[in-house]
């Protein structure tokens, strides 16, 4: 290994400062003195460093360490607490705490907004029974098939497509048969709605697998 | 007559099915970070509402005479409806949890119940909301809608036809997960009591929730019965064979581990119904009453001990006697 600032190769005496790796005498140069060098390198990094860099990089230096040092300003709640006992202690958590609960949210749901009803306000009516969902995706089907038997595949996008592929995208995926998702993925590419397309195309991945 | 004492719909697939909601009131921490006083304020502003609902009310008071560790925190209460469907727990790990519980598969009525409940609640209270993050939790996990449904299923015949992994994949593409109902790994037995709970409560809406819940339970019922038919139809014989074993187990055992208990009230679901000059004259009910009852020892503790054995088998026996004078 060698020194990042002057080059020479590194005997011993490795110093590693914010990324830097350095020799003993670029160190020396760059202020850290006997003492420090001689003491461990975590110690150095805690106590001697800090004193001679400037401010911002001094943040710059906050480890886990201090991190999990977090507190709820409103109840008191550390971060090391939640990762614990994964409880918040009130909404203020939610902003302290943001990074690890977006992190959290992200690998548990892999997603971040709510779509849900507001408050005091009830859902719609539950009608929608399984055999009105049947109903619906055969329609789609039936028109999708009709359709493709008039007009060749690769037509230019008509009003007509991009309404089928919003009932494409608002069926449960799962009831679309593997020609409608072919069909599904042709229509989202021509609307550039990749992330749509991404979705059937993974449904679609995942059947040819079984 | 209560909840678990109906006969559920579609009750040879779905045991039970149960729903949860959260929600928290706006300018009080959580229930773990709350004072005494706060306590106490929440839990009276509540009980004030339900009982103005005509809701029945249940104190739970802070223990005393017990170790510090056992203590129980003041302020908890319940409140439930006449036929304990539906209710809340006040001050548990939410300010307000809402549950609604049905034996079987109609789980309509059942959402739509807790769900004007939690909307009078919403009305009255300032509920912690963000338009982000939607309704806001003690554990971020649930945040959003704050729903759980929870539906418990018996399903010999997927699991006996190989078909359990294809119903994995489908749930997982539902954002649904499934998980043995009762951990049963000791014994080595291949479980078929599964709980399917729902993952997603941010991005999807309350009506979806409801939609695919109904949507899983459907075809879970219809694929368990095809898979049932399919086995009967191919290998009779051993069906029948395992039905008539499995009800002569229960009926004159003198000790029963819980495994093995529920492995032959498998079988005696997967029969019924289907077995031909079927003499046994158990129903289905007292199958699903024999084996909720077992899945509570879980809860209790009780089904590791050996000595539990002999209780087990004598309450079975009682049960299925009262179930046969029946």
């Amino acid at each position: 290994m060698r020194c990042d600032k002057c080059g020479k190769p590194i005997g011993n005496h490795l110093i590693r400062i914010n990324g830097m790796t350095l020799c003993e005498d670029c160190a020396r140069e760059m202020g850290i003195n006997e003492a420090a060098l001689a003491s461990s390198a975590f110690r150095l990094l805690d106590n001697e460093l800090t004193s001679f860099l400037p401010p911002i990089m001094r943040e710059q230096l906050e480890f886990s360490p201090t991190r999990s040092q977090i507190k709820c300003p409103k109840c008191g709640t550390s971060l090391k607490e939640f990762e614990t006992s994964g409880n918040l202690g009130c909404i203020e958590c939610y902003n302290t705490f943001n990074e690890a609960i977006m992190r959290l949210l992200m690998r548990l749901q892999a997603n971040t907004h709510y779509r849900g009803r507001a408050p005091g306000i009830l859902s719609e009516p539950i009608t929608a029974s399984r055999e009105m969902k049947e109903v619906d995706v055969d329609e789609i089907g039936s028109k999708a098939e009709s359709e493709e038997a008039q007009a060749p595949s690769h037509e230019k996008e008509s009003p007509s497509d991009e309404n089928r592929l919003l009932k494409f995208a608002n069926a449960d995926i799962g009831m679309l048969t593997n020609q409608d998702l072919k069909e599904a993925i042709r229509l989202a590419v021509a609307s550039e709605e990749y992330l749509l397309a991404a979705k059937f195309r993974d449904e679609l991945n995942g059947r040819e697998g079984e | 007559m209560k909840w678990f004492e109906q006969v559920g719909e579609n009750s040879d697939v779905i045991l039970m099915s149960r729903i949860v909601v959260r929600r928290n009131i706006k300018g009080y921490p959580f229930p773990s970070k709350m004072s005494e006083t706060d306590r106490t304020t929440v839990r009276e502003m509540v009980l004030d509402k339900a009982k103005q609902m005509g809701l029945s009310v249940k104190v739970e008071e802070a223990s005393q005479n017990i170790p510090n560790i056992l203590k129980k925190k003041g302020g908890e209460a319940l409140i439930f409806s006449e036929d304990e469907m539906v209710g809340a727990t006040v001050n548990k790990l939410n300010h307000l949890t809402f549950y609604g519980n049905i034996r079987g598969s109609a789980v309509r009525e059942m959402f739509s119940r807790v769900e004007g409940m939690v909307v009078d609640f919403e009305n009255e209270f300032d509920m912690a909301y963000s338009e982000r993050l939607g309704f806001l939790t003690a554990e971020p996990q649930n945040v959003g809608s704050g729903i759980t449904v929870d539906i418990v299923v018996a399903i010999p015949g997927i699991v006996k036809s190989g078909t359990l992994p294809s119903l994995q994949k489908r749930l997982a593409g539902l954002e649904w997960r499934m998980r043995p109902y009762i951990d049963d790994n000791k014994f080595k037995r291949t479980a078929t009591l599964f709980s399917l709970t729902n993952v997603a409560t941010l991005g999807v809406g309350e009506d979806k929730i409801y939609e695919r819940a109904m949507l899983i339970i459907n075809e879970v019922v219809r694929v368990e019965r095809m898979c049932r038919e399919a086995i009967y139809k191919k290998n009779r014989l051993v069906v029948e064979d395992q039905y008539f074993r499995a009800y002569g187990l229960l009926k004159y055992c003198r000790r029963i581990e819980q495994s093995e208990a529920l492995e032959v009230l498998s079988w005696l679901r997967f029969g019924i119904g289907l077995v031909e000059d079927n003499d046994t004259g158990i129903t289905l009910e007292t199958v699903n009453r024999i084996t909720e009852k077992i899945c509570k020892e879980s809860d209790l503790h009780l089904h590791a001990s050996s000595r539990f054995n002999e209780q087990r088998a004598a309450y079975i026996k009682e049960i299925l006697e009262r179930g046969d004078r029946s």
